[in-house]
């Protein structure tokens, strides 16, 4: 497995085949992990799936998930590149057509992660927790729906 | 005076819409705040890009009805908050209809159990936060245009606001967003954890995609107990260091400021006067001598950068406030405490409270100190670019430098993440030499704020950076866009605005490349190549 790590900004560059598990494996020598608990999935279907077991953003604002990432959309017209960053303000962030959408619209090739120190030490971080009433993860509605189809229609006229 | 042909059509098809045309209401809509405009205004031209008409619609019934009509008539419409935007967000002609939604600040609902508030999208920024900490709650979003930005505006923009390190910026705190699209339909957008977020596409899609009506943004608690610090540091590099292990090591300081030598040495002096009041004259040595000054920005720079500006002004200078409950678990002192053992070994000399204490006291003084430097016949701007820690470097010193060569330059870091960090430059122009054809003061500071802002984009994109951490690109960064989002890129947001704005009426030609340029010829040519 190709993997890039970026020691200093704690990312690391993989491949949207490899699995959770051999990320781990390979961030061990580095005294990195994922913090996740890492399985058999690749990491491209795991983003597709819209990241399931990963600490939500809301639980610590400043933090995120996917820094960057190469995907081809689902025609195999382009291959478009969201190079890392911590945050941008540049339009409208590409990585929403990817994270989450089950490959609809691409399948991402390679992806800028997030890693931690393997051995941070004891202390907590200090982060602004979600409270339990808020409703993360509610049912597509019809009209999110229709944009979702037009959105897949204007990407590969 | 008889309205203008798309207003008069407006009018009459929407009667019951409020609606002007007035010539003193097209000139105060005709632009945002992108400090070039004000060179434009200095030189006479007050309203060059004046709208057909502004509507002021009441309700997200209202606004899709004017969409609508938009929609069905090809009236482009420029969505607006309150104009403070830098970038050229806002830059309509006379076909244009301007949508205020300024009249649009109800609570819809407000919900302190799971701690979110559904506002429309007009509210102002400041009284918003006021009624919400009478409440024992905060958004904790404060960018320094808190006065003159609406919620709307936040959420077009990306914006970022001055706690970041604790709350994240705009992107992080929206739950779910109404928006008016290029048809007229009225939608709600979800966040979700495990499945598809159309938010983070209209976030910061500045106007393009859809109308945002009104954002369901989440709240915390109002913090109890604030710990306050200071430290300077050999170098600026020193400090960044420091704010990469801080944040690496977990620690969310609400407010993390770095500033360079000069502009540290700015933050000791406090920005405003000791009686709170801003001069209203021109700054420190008169503007002549400033005009001639800054006539050799290279000299000033190399002069202040390096060993001999942080031996005069006492190195960089980190500010850190660090926000809690008060609780065990958010213990802002706990926090300082730990910050100031991860500190102590790496150069870091500790300053005391009192910096962090006026930074809080003034943080919003320095945002209206630029008319004086204009009257001065100067401009001043700022640019504000975001890198992994491992570019910081190569960003902070190539953009320095592009900037350094046409105009006198300080920085700070205000944003940082556990992976990157934000520099913002802050740099003062003036006129460069005559040229042909560009003979008057003010085009010849066009000239130089142009090539400026050419040079530094381009610098940022070579380090590896992003063109804009959370003023947005408007149309002053679009020429640059493809080379940081590229071909590909720049296709799947036109497939977007066609996906949600079919007919292309919304902001047309904002963050197009391709779009015709706002700038002098010689500077932003239309075609750029990388």
């Amino acid at each position: 497995m190709s993997l890039e790590i970026d020691r200093a900004s704690l990312l690391v560059r993989v491949p949207g085949a490899a699995t959770l598990a051999s990320i781990e494996r390979a961030l061990e020598g580095a005294e990195l992990t994922l913090g996740i608990a890492a399985s058999e999935v690749a990491v491209g279907d795991w983003l597709a799936r819209g990241a399931p077991g990963a600490p939500s953003s809301f639980a610590d604002p400043a933090d995120h998930l996917v820094a960057g990432l190469t995907a081809t959309l689902a025609d195999g017209s382009a291959t478009i590149e969201v190079r890392p960053s911590p945050r941008r303000a540049v339009g409208p962030d590409l990585i929403a057509l990817f994270v989450g959408c089950h490959e609809r619209f691409a399948s991402i090739d390679h992806v800028w992660l997030r890693v931690h120190p393997r051995a941070r030490g004891g202390e907590p971080r200090r982060v602004a927790l979600p409270t339990e009433h808020l409703d993360l993860d509610p049912p597509v509605s019809s009209d999110e729906a229709a944009l979702l189809d037009a959105i897949a229609r204007e990407l590969t006229r | 005076m008889a309205d203008s042909p798309p207003l008069a059509e407006l009018t009459r098809a929407l009667p019951d819409v409020r609606s002007s045309s007035d010539p003193a209401d097209r000139v105060a809509y005709a632009r945002d705040l992108w400090p070039r405009h004000h060179l434009a205004v200095r030189a006479g031209n007050v309203a060059e890009h004046r709208p057909a008409g502004v509507v002021w619609p009441t309700s997200t019934e209202e606004v899709a009805r004017v969409v609508r009509w938009a929609h069905d008539t090809g009236t482009p419409v420029v969505p607006f908050g309150a104009g403070s935007g830098v970038c050229a967000g806002v830059l309509p002609n006379e076909r244009m209809i301007v949508l205020d939604l300024k009249r649009m600040t109800r609570w819809r609902e407000l919900d302190e159990r799971a701690r979110t508030l559904d506002v429309e999208a007009g509210h102002m920024g400041l009284p918003l936060e006021e009624d919400l900490n009478r409440r024992g709650l905060t958004l904790g979003h404060f960018p320094s245009s808190i006065l003159c930005s609406t919620v709307g505006g936040w959420v077009a923009a990306r914006s970022a606001g001055q706690c970041s390190g604790k709350y994240g910026k705009i992107e992080d705190m929206v739950l779910a967003l109404e928006c008016v699209t290029g048809t007229g339909q009225i939608v709600t957008l979800r966040h979700r954890t495990s499945g598809p977020n159309l938010i983070p596409l209209v976030v910061g899609s500045e106007g393009t995609l859809a109308v945002v009506t009104s954002a369901k943004l989440r709240l915390h608690p109002k913090p109890e107990a604030r710990a306050f610090a200071a430290f300077s540091f050999p170098t600026t590099e020193h400090g960044w260091e420091a704010m990469r292990a801080l944040f690496q090591a977990g620690l969310r300081p609400a407010v993390a400021r770095l500033y360079d030598p000069f502009d540290a040495m700015l933050a000791r002096r406090g920005a405003v006067k000791k009686d709170g009041a801003d001069s209203g004259g021109t700054p420190g040595l008169g503007a002549a001598a400033l005009r001639s000054l800054l006539r050799r920005p290279g000299a000033i720079n190399e002069l202040l950068e390096g060993s001999f500006g942080s031996a005069v002004f006492g190195g960089s200078l980190l500010v850190l406030i660090f926000e809690g409950d008060g609780s065990a678990s958010g213990d802002p002192d706990a926090d300082l405490a730990r910050a100031r053992r991860i500190l102590e070994p790496m150069k870091a000399r500790w300053e005391g409270e009192g910096p962090a204490q006026k930074w809080l006291l003034h943080r919003y003084s320095v945002s209206y100190r630029q008319a004086p430097v204009f009257a001065a016949g100067l401009f001043s701007d700022t640019m504000e670019v975001a890198a992994p820690w491992s570019k910081l470097s190569a960003l902070y010193d190539g953009v320095r430098r592009a900037l350094g060569a046409h105009v006198f330059v300080m920085a700070h870091m205000s944003h940082a993440y556990p992976d990157g960090c934000c520099i913002y430059f802050s740099f003062a122009g003036t006129a460069g030499p005559p040229e042909p054809g560009r003979e008057g003061w003010d085009a010849r500071c066009e000239a130089t704020y142009d090539r400026a802002w050419r040079a530094a984009l381009a610098a940022a994109v070579e380090a590896g950076g992003t063109l804009a951490h959370h003023h947005g690109a408007g149309r002053s960064k679009a020429p640059r866009l493809s080379t940081e989002l590229g071909d590909a890129g720049i296709g799947a947001v036109k497939a977007l605005m066609r996906a949600f704005d079919p007919k292309g009426i919304l902001n047309p030609g904002n963050l197009m490349p391709d779009a015709p340029s706002p700038y002098v010829d010689d500077a932003h040519p239309k075609a750029v190549t990388v």
